[in-house]
C-alpha cells in the first residue's frame, strides 16, 4: 500500500492511512486512503460540523425559505453568507439568516416557547415567505426540544405555513458530510410526495446536487431549457421548497455532486423508480457528454447537438487561449468532497495543467476512488488533511495554484502560492462552457498575478524600486510563447460579460413540448 | 460488421492489454461505476457493460423501462467513445469483442467491488 | 474550615428528610453553622427548615431576570436556627436540562461567594439518581469533599447506592471527593442492619448510623418541621443528634470499591430480600 506519512504528522501515526501516492501500476485495490472517519485527535482538521453540512451546504440554497437555526446565535452567523449560492428571488436566502438565540435559561428550562415565538416572528416579518426550515444545533439537540411536534402544531394553527425540521446537530457525524446525509434522508422522508407539481413538458428532470454557486444552475438550466426539458426541481441551488416536495414526479434524476446528494437519488430510485444519471458539469467534453446522455434518455439528441455545436463554437477559441498559457502548470485540487473528481481528468485534458494532488476534507472513500481513478500516476491523495500537511505538500509539490477553501487558501498565500476558492469560486460560474472558460480565466489570473512579482521585492530596506517587478499578467504568461501561439488568429481571452447569469433570468424560450398532457385529456381533467 | 479478412489471433496478452485500455477510459471518464453500494455497482456494471458489448457487436439494443434507458445512455456513450478512441476494436470479431468485454467486466468488478478497499460498499442503508 | 457534604441516595429513600433533620440537629446540639443547597429540580430540600415557605429558586430568578440579577439576598433564606437555604430549582419534568441547571446554580453561588468561610457545613442535597454529568457537579473539583449516601435494606436502594459509588469513583481521583459512609434510613425490613453492614464493608466503607423508623418524623413533616424543632425531647431527635455527631467527628473517608452486578445479586439473594 503506497501510504504517505507527512513529516509533520509523524507524531500522529494514524494519519498515515489517510494519504496515498498513486504509484506506477497501482489501482484502487492497492491505493485508497481511509475516509469519512472521526478526525484523529491532534490533527487540526479543516472540516465543518454536521449542522453546517445540513444548513449551510444543502438546506440554505433553497431560495424561498426562512432558514432558522434553533440554538445560540453563533451557529447561524458562522454559516451565513460564506458560500455564494445565489437565486432569482433577490437572494432572500443569502440576505437573511434566523436564529432562536438560545441562552442559558432556555437550556435549563427548555426552549420550545422561545422557538415558537421565533418562528411566528420570522413569518410575520416576511409575509411573502411561508416556508421554513428549522435546523437543530448541539444545544437544542442535547436538551431534546421536540421541534417536530412544535412545527406540526404551528402548521395546524397556520395551514398556510409549511415547516421542515432537520435534526442534524453539530456532533452528528465525523464532518459536515453527516449533515448532508441527514438532510437528504429527512427531506425524502418528510417532504417528497407532499405536493403534486404542474408538469409542463414531456421531459422532466430533477437536477440534484447542484448549489448554484455564482450562478452555475442558471447556466445549466439554460441548456436544459433550450432542449425543452423541464427542471422540476433543483436540489437545492435556486431550488424552490414546493418544487422539491414534488421530486417524486420527475422522469430522471440528473446527479452532479454525488457526495452531498446521492442519498436522495438512491432513495428516489428505490421508492419511486426514478433512475439516477451521474454527470459532470465542469468541462467542455464532459458537459457535451452530459447533455448527450440526458438528451438521449428522452430522445432529444438533435437538440443536444445543436447546443453543443453552438457553445463549442462560441467558447472553444477562448478556452484554447488560456490552455496555451496554462500548459504544464501544476495544480492541487483540494476542495471539500466532490470537485476533486469532477475536475481531476478534464482539467488536465482541456486546460493542459497537471494535477499533482487531490484532497478531500469531508469526502468518503467513494470520492477518493473517483478522484484517484481520474488522476495521473504520482498524484498525492489526502483524506481529511490538516493545514500543516497542506503546507508540507505545497513545499514538496511546488504547485502553481491550489483550489481549496479560504482558510487553507489564505495560509497558502503566505508562501506565495495562489489559490482559488473551490467552494464559493472567484469569478464564477464555473460550470457549463462559459463557466469553464471563466474558471480558466481565474486560474490564469491567479497564476500570473503580478502581485507575486511585487511581493518578492524587499521594501524593508531603502527605496521601493520602480523599475522592477511592475509587469502585467500577459507579460509574464507570454514571455516564452512562440509567436504563432501568442498571436493565434482565432484564440482570444474571455469576452463574456462581467455578469453572465442575470440576463439568463429574462431569457425567453419556446413553449415546452408537451403531448402527454393532451393524451391524458380524454381520461381526466388536466391540473388547473 | 462484415468480416473480410481473417481475424488476427487474440492472445491472452493482447486481450489483457485491450482490457486495460478500456478500463482506463471508464476510470477516467465515467462515473456510473462508482455508485456508493456494492449492490448498485453490481447492477450498474452488469447492465451497462452488457449493453455496451451488444452495441459494439452491432446488435440492436431496445431499452424499454426508464431504468434500462438510463443504462443505455451510459452504454451508448461508452460504446461511441470506444469506437472513436480504439480503432483496433473494428478489427475484432464479435466473439473477440465479447471476450475482451467479459475480461473487462471481471476486472471492473474486481476494482470497484470485490477487490475494493471502500469500507462503505456493504453498508446496509444509503 | 467549611466542610462541604453531598447527600445522595435513591429517590424516595428519605434523603431530604434525613439531610434536613441532620442539619437541624447539628445546629441544635452542636451549635454548628449550616448552609443547605438543594440541587433537586423539585426544590423540596429546604421545606422543613423554612417551615414550608416556598422559596424562590435560583433558576426562577435566572429565568425571569437573567443571571446577572441573581444575588444572595434574593435567593438565600434563613430558617430554623439560622440555617441558610438555597434551592437551585429547574425545569418541569420532561423539558430542558435539569443537569445544566445544577451546574449553573452552583457556579452562580460560587461566583456570588455564598458559601462563606464562617460556615461549618455546606450540604448539597442532590437528585436521587446521578443521571448525567450535571448531577455529579456537587462532587466535582473544589466542591463537596464528602459524600453520604442514604440507603435502606431494600434491594433498589442498595443498587442505587452501589451506582452512586461508581459515579463517585470516577471523580475521586480528579477532585479528591471521598465517601464518608452510608446512612441507613430504616424501612424495617428483615435483617436490614446486617445487610447494610455487609454491603458497606464490601464496598470499603461503614454504616455511619442506623436511623430507626419512627412516626414522629412524619408527624413533624406534616407540621413542616424537623423533629428537633418539632419536639427535641423525642428519641428520634436524639438519633439525628447521634448522626450529626458522627458526621462531625468522622475521619473515615474512603474511595469506595463498588460491587459488580453479580456480587450484588449474590448478596441480595443471601439476605432473601429479592422475593
Amino acid at each position: 500500500m503506497p501510504y504517505h506519512l507527512f513529516k509533520c504528522s509523524e507524531t500522529i501515526p494514524e494519519r498515515e492511512k489517510h494519504a496515498v501516492i498513486k504509484g506506477e501500476g497501482e489501482d484502487l485495490t492497492s491505493a485508497l486512503p481511509l475516509g469519512y472517519l472521526n478526525t484523529i485527535p491532534g490533527t487540526l482538521s479543516e472540516r465543518g460540523c454536521a449542522y453546517c453540512g445540513a444548513k449551510h451546504v444543502i438546506g440554505t440554497p433553497m431560495k424561498d425559505v426562512i432558514h432558522l437555526s434553533h440554538g445560540p446565535v453563533g451557529c447561524t452567523y458562522d454559516t451565513w453568507q460564506t458560500k455564494r449560492y445565489i437565486s432569482d428571488n433577490d437572494n432572500f436566502q443569502l440576505k437573511y439568516t434566523f436564529a432562536s438565540d438560545m441562552k442559558e435559561k432556555h437550556v435549563v428550562f427548555g426552549a420550545e416557547d422561545l422557538l415558537r415565538k421565533s418562528i411566528l416572528e420570522a413569518f410575520e416579518a416576511h409575509p411573502e415567505i411561508d416556508r421554513m426550515t428549522i435546523y437543530q444545533t448541539c444545544a437544542s439537540a442535547l436538551i431534546g426540544d421536540d421541534m417536530e411536534a412544535l412545527a406540526a402544531e404551528i402548521m395546524d394553527e397556520h395551514p398556510e405555513y409549511d415547516i421542515f425540521v432537520v435534526n442534524s446537530p453539530g456532533f452528528g457525524g465525523p464532518s459536515q458530510s453527516g449533515g448532508h446525509h441527514k438532510i437528504n434522508i429527512a427531506w425524502v422522508n418528510d417532504k417528497v410526495g407532499t405536493v403534486e407539481p404542474e408538469i409542463k413538458s414531456d421531459y422532466v428532470i430533477n437536477y440534484v446536487g447542484e448549489y448554484n454557486i455564482q450562478g452555475d444552475q442558471f447556466l445549466m438550466h439554460d441548456y436544459f431549457r433550450r432542449m425543452g426539458i423541464q427542471i422540476l426541481s433543483t436540489f437545492t441551488g435556486n431550488g424552490s421548497y414546493d418544487d422539491l416536495r414534488a421530486m417524486h414526479k420527475a422522469d430522471l434524476n440528473v446527479l452532479e455532486c454525488a457526495r452531498s446528494a446521492e442519498y436522495i437519488c438512491n432513495e428516489l430510485r428505490v421508492r419511486y423508480g426514478i433512475p439516477r444519471l451521474d454527470i459532470d458539469g465542469f468541462g467542455f467534453e464532459t458537459m457535451a457528454g452530459a447533455l448527450r446522455k440526458v438528451a438521449m434518455f428522452f430522445g432529444l439528441e438533435d437538440k443536444a447537438e445543436e447546443i453543443i455545436a453552438e457553445e463549442e463554437a462560441r467558447w472553444r477559441p477562448e478556452l484554447e487561449w488560456y490552455r496555451a498559457r496554462l500548459q504544464d502548470k501544476k495544480v492541487c485540487l483540494w476542495p471539500g468532497g466532490s470537485k476533486l473528481w469532477h475536475w481531476a481528468n478534464v482539467i488536465h485534458e482541456e486546460m493542459g495543467v497537471n494535477v499533482v494532488s487531490v484532497y478531500t476534507k469531508f469526502g468518503h472513500q467513494g470520492d477518493m476512488e473517483k478522484g484517484i481513478a481520474r488522476c495521473e500516476t504520482g498524484a498525492l491523495a489526502i483524506d481529511d488533511p490538516n493545514e500543516l500537511e497542506g503546507m508540507e505538500a505545497i513545499e514538496m509539490l511546488e504547485p502553481d495554484c491550489i483550489f481549496t477553501g479560504k482558510r487553507p487558501g489564505e495560509v497558502a498565500k503566505k508562501v506565495r502560492t495562489p489559490y482559488l476558492n473551490a467552494h464559493a469560486y472567484h469569478n464564477g460560474p464555473w460550470k457549463g462552457w462559459e463557466g469553464w472558460v471563466r474558471f480558466a480565466r481565474d486560474i490564469y489570473n491567479a497564476i500570473y498575478n503580478p502581485i507575486h512579482e511585487l511581493s518578492l521585492l524587499d521594501i524593508s530596506t531603502g527605496e521601493i524600486p520602480t523599475d522592477v517587478g511592475f509587469v502585467t499578467r500577459q507579460m509574464l504568461s507570454d514571455v516564452n510563447l512562440p509567436d504563432e501561439i501568442r498571436n493565434h488568429p482565432e484564440w482570444r481571452e474571455y469576452t463574456g460579460d462581467y455578469d453572465c447569469v442575470t440576463p439568463l433570468m429574462d431569457r425567453e424560450y419556446p413553449d415546452y413540448p408537451f403531448t402527454r398532457g393532451e393524451a391524458s385529456d380524454g381520461e381526466k381533467e388536466p391540473a388547473a | 460488421m462484415a468480416k473480410k479478412n481473417p481475424q488476427p489471433e487474440l492472445t491472452d496478452e493482447l486481450r489483457d492489454e485491450y482490457r486495460e485500455l478500456l478500463l482506463d477510459h471508464i476510470m477516467k471518464k465515467c462515473l456510473w461505476q462508482f455508485h456508493s453500494r456494492a449492490w448498485d455497482r453490481e447492477r450498474q456494471n452488469e447492465n451497462i457493460l452488457a449493453m455496451t458489448t451488444e452495441l459494439l457487436c452491432g446488435t440492436e439494443v431496445s431499452p424499454a423501462t426508464p431504468d434500462e434507458r438510463c443504462y443505455y445512455v451510459d452504454a451508448f456513450d461508452l460504446a461511441r467513445a470506444y469506437r472513436n478512441k480504439f480503432t483496433w476494436l473494428s478489427e475484432l470479431s464479435t466473439d473477440q469483442i465479447r471476450e475482451v468485454m467479459a475480461a473487462l467486466k471481471t476486472k471492473l468488478d474486481h476494482v470497484t467491488i470485490h477487490g475494493s478497499l471502500n469500507a462503505e460498499l456493504t453498508d446496509a442503508h444509503y | 474550615m467549611t466542610r462541604k457534604i453531598a447527600f445522595y441516595g435513591k429517590g424516595g429513600i428519605g434523603k431530604s428528610t434525613t439531610q434536613q433533620n441532620t442539619a437541624a440537629a447539628m445546629t441544635h446540639y452542636y451549635n454548628q453553622k449550616v448552609f443547605i443547597h438543594g440541587c433537586d429540580p423539585k426544590a423540596d430540600s429546604t421545606r422543613l427548615i423554612l417551615g414550608g415557605k416556598p422559596q424562590e429558586t435560583l433558576m426562577d430568578v435566572l429565568r425571569q431576570d437573567g443571571a446577572e440579577k441573581v444575588t444572595n439576598d434574593k435567593v438565600i433564606k434563613a430558617g430554623f436556627n439560622g440555617i441558610q437555604c438555597v434551592e437551585s430549582g429547574g425545569p418541569e419534568p420532561g423539558v430542558g436540562c435539569a443537569g445544566r441547571g445544577v451546574i449553573t446554580a452552583i457556579d452562580l453561588m460560587e461566583k456570588n461567594k455564598a458559601y462563606t468561610d464562617d460556615l461549618d457545613f455546606v450540604f448539597f442535597d442532590v437528585l436521587g439518581d446521578v443521571v448525567c454529568g450535571g448531577f455529579a457537579m456537587p462532587i466535582r473539583d473544589g466542591k463537596a469533599q464528602e459524600v453520604y449516601i442514604v440507603a435502606s435494606g431494600e434491594m433498589m436502594a442498595i443498587y442505587a447506592a452501589n451506582n452512586i459509588c461508581k459515579g463517585l469513583l470516577k471523580y475521586a481521583k480528579q477532585s479528591g471527593v471521598r465517601l464518608g459512609g452510608i446512612v441507613c434510613n430504616s424501612r424495617k425490613v428483615d435483617r436490614e442492619r446486617e445487610f447494610l453492614e455487609e454491603f458497606t464493608a464490601a464496598i470499603g466503607t461503614k454504616m455511619i448510623h442506623f436511623v430507626p423508623r419512627d412516626n414522629v418524623v412524619q408527624k413533624a413533616e406534616f407540621n413542616k418541621k424537623t423533629v428537633v424543632e418539632f419536639d427535641a425531647t423525642e428519641n428520634q431527635a436524639k438519633e439525628y443528634g447521634e448522626l450529626a455527631r458522627k458526621i462531625i467527628e468522622n475521619e473515615d473517608f474512603v474511595v469506595p470499591t463498588p460491587l459488580s452486578m453479580d456480587e450484588l445479586e449474590a448478596m441480595v439473594v443471601k439476605y432473601g430480600i429479592s422475593d
